[in-house]
């Protein structure tokens, strides 16, 4: 007997063969981009002293990883959110988290007088705090409504954001000018090259939630049709759920205290990979991270490089998300505001 | 081969009390229909057989053993549930549905093998919606995607399925061809329990009959046990026809409408 339905295991590995070939040509391209055109290869092998070299291993390369490693984390954390809540327009960003994470990892680093070192500790915990506690929040209100009517959920979102742009901008009205300098940049989003320790941090945290979130890649399939189809199906919902926002929260925690709130990474992406790949979460999550990671740091070149000045990336990735949300709204109407179910 | 058994189970949402100590069996080999009027506890009954809700008493035993004790993988390869209604959130393909019933035989970072493929392909054979495969879910009739679902539940290779109004959609073809086919399912051994609003088709097809009102069993038993006139006037509120019929010989109920039931008042007139 033959069976009439293929696996999927072959897909998979093309995702992520496609996602990192993608990746490596848009990073290609994002290093020899700037003020200066650079040819990457030979850059990479002159002498140290040489100016190409100086400016894609000093300046271009730290940024482009940041970059990506950002991209990754919000893409994957958008396209569980999606999966979890059953609705296209959720992200970390949308929902708050971001928000959350932003005004937590902020109140630590202006309050506390953090030296570098234990500011590496402290922020990264801070924001992680947030993000966690906005997620129990989306739970919670996701829990009571019986059925999560995503536009309780949006609006939740909704203050939260408002609520960390306020607190931002309160901070650097009256704190000290050297704490807070920059800090305005984390409204809109802007990728913030602040060493390696910090890359190194987002890049673990990026490792371990997106291992936890391929982990239940399955489970939020089932969780798509439904809790209750999910539950029949053997799938502990109140276990993946935990899972789930424990891995969004590690993920923002690593991209906020670098970046800020870039907003639509996590709305967009997901889209994008479900476009080509289908919905199944073992292709989407996969292919959220590595096109999350390519569509930053296609973004982030073009903040540096479109004007003499350099915009933040929230800037273009807001430009490119605000009527790609919009387009979602019209297409999903009343559905993706769920309420008429 | 399993038998599923609630022991006075009792089970509240907030303050309102939607089972108390209801006692229930699936057995192998049979069909148990979960009849009652709206709001009787029958759905609150199915979700607890099936799991999906821990009972705030009793408890609920598979073979003896307590449901409460088996990991959700286990379960899932035990009891197959489906609810209602069904609403995937993204696009989502026949046979990808389907193969979503072997979530309980596949690990976490797992793909499916040659064995969840041909059991997707038996459960797709079985409800004769392999031509089906590849068409996307939303794009089917009422019908189809019952079958799909059910597809999906044959897919989970579990001996106990639950069922609540998988005919609440269909017209009467539809709703015959899927009951022929659960009471097939049945007859191989696997235990099977229905909620069931329409009660001609309880009468037709179940084994057996347990009667809900405000969450307690009035009845339990055969269905011509169960569906006697008085009984069924007093649960549903309403004046009902109910005799056996001339071709089944099973018992059909039929509601009265307000101008019949003046005119059977009234008496026949000259």
């Amino acid at each position: 007997m033959s069976p009439a339905v293929p696996s999927g295991r072959g897909v998979a590995w093309r995702i992520h063969l496609a996602g990192a070939a993608a990746l490596a040509v848009v990073v290609l391209a994002a290093l020899a981009t700037g003020p200066v055109r650079i040819d990457p290869v030979a850059a990479w092998f002159a002498p140290a002293d040489d100016p190409a070299h100086v400016i894609l291993v000093g300046a271009r390369a730290p940024r482009i990883l940041l970059a990506a490693l950002v991209g990754a984390s919000l893409g994957a954390a958008g396209a569980a959110l999606q999966a979890l809540l059953r609705n296209p327009l959720a992200c970390p960003h949308v929902l708050g988290i971001s928000g959350g994470a932003a005004l937590f990892a902020i109140l630590a680093s202006v309050a506390l007088p953090l030296g570098a070192s234990a500011a590496l500790a402290v922020v990264p915990g801070a924001a992680f705090a947030g993000a966690l506690a906005t997620a129990a929040l989306v739970h919670a209100v996701a829990a009571t409504a019986g059925a999560p009517t995503p536009t309780t959920l949006l609006l939740t979102g909704v203050v939260f954001n408002a609520l960390a742009a306020a607190m931002i901008t309160f901070v650097d009205a009256i704190a000290d000018p050297s704490r807070a300098r920059g800090i305005l940049s984390w409204v809109i989003g802007a990728i913030t090259v602040r060493g390696l320790p910090w890359a190194a941090l987002a890049a673990s945290t990026l490792a371990a939630g997106a291992l936890l979130l391929l982990g239940s890649a399955r489970d939020l399939n089932a969780l798509a049709l439904g809790e209750e189809s999910a539950a029949g199906l053997g799938v502990g919902v109140e276990r993946v759920r935990r899972r789930v926002y424990l891995a969004v929260a590690l993920l923002v925690a690593g991209a906020v205290p670098v970046s800020g709130m870039v907003g639509f990474v996590g709305l967009i992406v997901p889209h994008l990979v479900r476009s080509f790949a289908g919905g199944d979460q073992r292709r989407v999550v996969p292919g959220a991270i590595w096109g999350g990671a390519a569509f930053l740091v296609a973004a982030d070149t073009l903040a540096r490089s479109l004007l003499p000045t350099e915009l933040p990336v929230g800037v273009v990735t807001a430009l490119c998300g605000g009527p790609f949300f919009l387009h979602l709204l019209r297409r999903e109407g009343r559905s993706a505001l769920g309420d008429a179910g | 081969m399993s038998r599923l058994e609630a022991r006075g189970v009792g089970l509240r949402y907030g303050r309102r009390e939607a089972l108390g100590a209801v006692d229930a069996v699936v057995a192998p080999g049979s069909i148990l229909g979960i009849i009652g009027p709206n709001g009787s506890g029958k759905s609150s009954l199915l979700r607890v057989l099936s799991g999906i809700r821990r009972p705030d008493a009793g408890q609920v035993l598979v073979d003896g053993r307590p449901l409460a004790g088996l990991a959700d993988r286990e379960r899932g390869r035990t009891i197959a549930f489906v609810p209602q209604e069904t609403h995937p959130a993204f696009p989502i393909r026949v046979r990808e549905m389907v193969l979503l019933g072997r979530a309980p035989h596949v690990g976490p970072f797992g793909w499916e093998g040659p064995a969840d493929l041909r059991a997707a392909h038996e459960a797709m054979r079985r409800t004769e919606t392999l031509d089906l495969a590849e068409r996307p879910l939303d794009q089917l009739s009422g019908g189809e995607r019952q079958r799909v679902v059910l597809a999906r539940a044959l897919a989970q290779e579990a001996p106990i399925l639950l069922l609540d109004e998988p005919t609440a959609f269909l017209d009467l073809r539809h709703a015959v061809v899927l009951l022929d086919l659960v009471r097939d399912l049945a007859r191989e051994g696997r235990s099977v329990g229905l909620v069931v609003h329409d009660l001609n088709l309880a009468s037709m097809y179940c084994d057996r009959l347990l009667l809900l009102s405000r969450g307690a069993v009035v009845a339990e038993g055969t269905p011509d046990e169960v569906l006697t006139w008085v009984r069924l006037c007093s649960v549903y509120g309403t004046e009902l026809y109910v005799a056996p019929n001339d071709v089944t010989g099973k018992t059909v109920v039929l509601p009265l409408s307000k101008e019949h039931l003046e005119r059977l008042h009234r008496g026949p007139r000259a």
